[in-house]
Formats: C-alpha cells, structure tokens, sequence
C-alpha cells in the first residue's frame, strides 16, 4: 500500500487551498485546516462544493464505499470525511491484473464558507456520490433588501 | 494500448464514439481487472451514474462501457468548488479470443459497474486426473 497519496500540484488545488479546501493529508498542519482527521489516509476523494440561499452542499464522490464505512464530522466549522473503501470480495484465487482504483482510508476536510446549523446536517450515500447539505445558521443567510 | 495477458484482455485507450457530444467531455473510469477461474471480473468506477442509463456493448471484439454522469447539482446552485466531473464515462476494453462474447453479465452497486466475462472453454482451467 502506498504510505502517502502523491502530491497534488495542480493549479485547482492550490485554488482550492486559497479558498481553504484541502485535500492533501500532509498539508492538514497549513493554515487552511488545524489537525487531520485521518492520521494515515492514502487518498482524498474528489468534491465540489455549492451553496444557495439556505444551504451549503458538500458532494464528495466514494464509489465502492458503504454506508457504514464513512465518518463525517463538523467541529469549529471544519467538515471532514473520513472512512475506508474495502477490495471487492472475489474468490481466494483471484488474481489482479489491473489495479486502477483507490483503496484503503481516505480522508478529506473542508474549511465551511459559512457559519451551519450543526443539528440539522443531513448526509446521503447513493450511486457512489455522498452529499451532505448543511443548513447555513441564520445569520449567514443572505437577506434581500428591498429597494424603496 | 497496454497489453493485459497474453492477448486475451487488452486495455485500450479511450476512442470516443460517435455518440459522444462534444459537449460532454469524456471521463475514463479508474478500472480494476481480476482474473477468476472461469472468469475476468472488471470494476469500473462510475459514480453519479444511473443504472438504467449505463450501456455496456461488444462491439467489433470491443467491450464499451458509456454512461452520462448525472448532474449533480441543483439550478440555483452556486458552485464554490468543483472536482468532480461532468459530461460521460466511456472506456473500451479489446477482447482477445478466449473470451465468451455472449455470455457478458454487468451489474452496478455503489458507483462501481462489475462487468464478468466468462472465458470460452479453450481457456478454463482444466484439471488433469492422474491415471
């Protein structure tokens, strides 16, 4: 296995980084992110972020992985998804003649835009897509003002 | 193209069909391959795809996988971040001889398509009984 998942160098990670989204494990001692939730993850599944009015929309893509293999917490608005993605169970004589997928404990953190509302987090796991929508606290909603 | 075994499985690099938009840019599935007894078994991640709209085919000895990848994302969204991909899977397999083109069995679960091909009886394993 491999002991760390390569650097990621590309141009939309270190936007990514900017905004606060990190998605390297050794980098969780930046400023962007304060401690690891995954000590040994071997690699950081992709995600996109959305928000709108109410909410702010997490999806991280984890094929393979089941419902009770994943960790999510939400402490001083950092968002982490933590978990392991198992080999597919063949019979003991099979032998691997391509190994493409990622597997093993992944981990990802997310610095959150906006203040939540912690109580009402909701996460689903379908297709291989998690989703998580956290409900921005009142005070981050945007409020529109009418113009007299 | 990377050759598998022996010219029994080959991966190929990714042709896009002529069913594929120019507008939907094309993902490549990572892929496992294992090798069974009587049987290969390929994994491909396919996250965000619909069951019902996944077509694995053969065609002229090529085994292709497409799917469009459902949007993930409501209208109103605004997208602060963005790794995930858009557009379709597609990935061709070439098929050697020992493989059984009428016997091809899928199933999706998890975001993971599971292709089993059986191998045509010239490459079973036999067991020799020792007289």
């Amino acid at each position: 296995m491999l002991a760390r998942i390569e650097k990621y160098q590309t141009v939309d990670s270190l936007i990514g980084e900017l905004l606060g989204f990190s998605r390297d494990p050794d980098s969780l001692s930046g400023s962007a992110v304060e401690s690891p939730a995954v000590e040994d993850a071997t690699f950081a599944p992709p995600l996109d972020v959305t928000e709108n009015k109410e909410e702010v929309v997490v999806v991280a893509e984890l094929p393979g992985v089941k419902k009770e293999d994943v960790k999510i917490s939400l402490e001083k608005g950092l968002l982490t998804i933590g978990g392991k993605r198992g080999e597919e169970t063949l019979s003991g004589d099979a032998r691997g003649l391509l190994r493409e997928q990622q597997k093993g404990k992944f981990s990802r953190t997310v610095r959150l835009p906006y203040e939540v509302n912690a109580d009402n987090v909701s996460a689903d796991l379908s297709d291989g897509l998690l989703r998580i929508v956290l409900p921005k606290a009142e005070a981050a909603r945007a409020h529109e003002i009418t113009v007299r | 193209m990377t050759q598998l075994n022996n010219a029994i499985l080959k991966k190929s690099d990714v042709e896009p069909g002529p069913g594929a938009s120019l507008r939907a840019p094309l993902s490549v599935p990572a892929s496992d391959i294992s090798e069974a007894g009587e049987a290969y078994v390929l994994y491909l991640d396919m996250p965000g795809a619909r069951k019902e709209a996944i077509s694995v085919t053969v065609v002229d000895e090529m085994l292709v996988v497409r799917a469009p990848i459902t949007p993930i994302h409501g209208e109103g969204a605004t997208i602060l971040y963005r790794e995930i991909r858009t557009g379709a899977y597609e990935r061709r397999f070439a098929l050697g001889e020992g493989i059984d083109r009428k016997n091809v069995d899928a199933r999706y679960e998890n975001g993971v398509l599971a292709v089993r091909l059986l191998k045509t009886e010239a490459l079973k394993p036999k067991e020799i009984v020792i007289k």
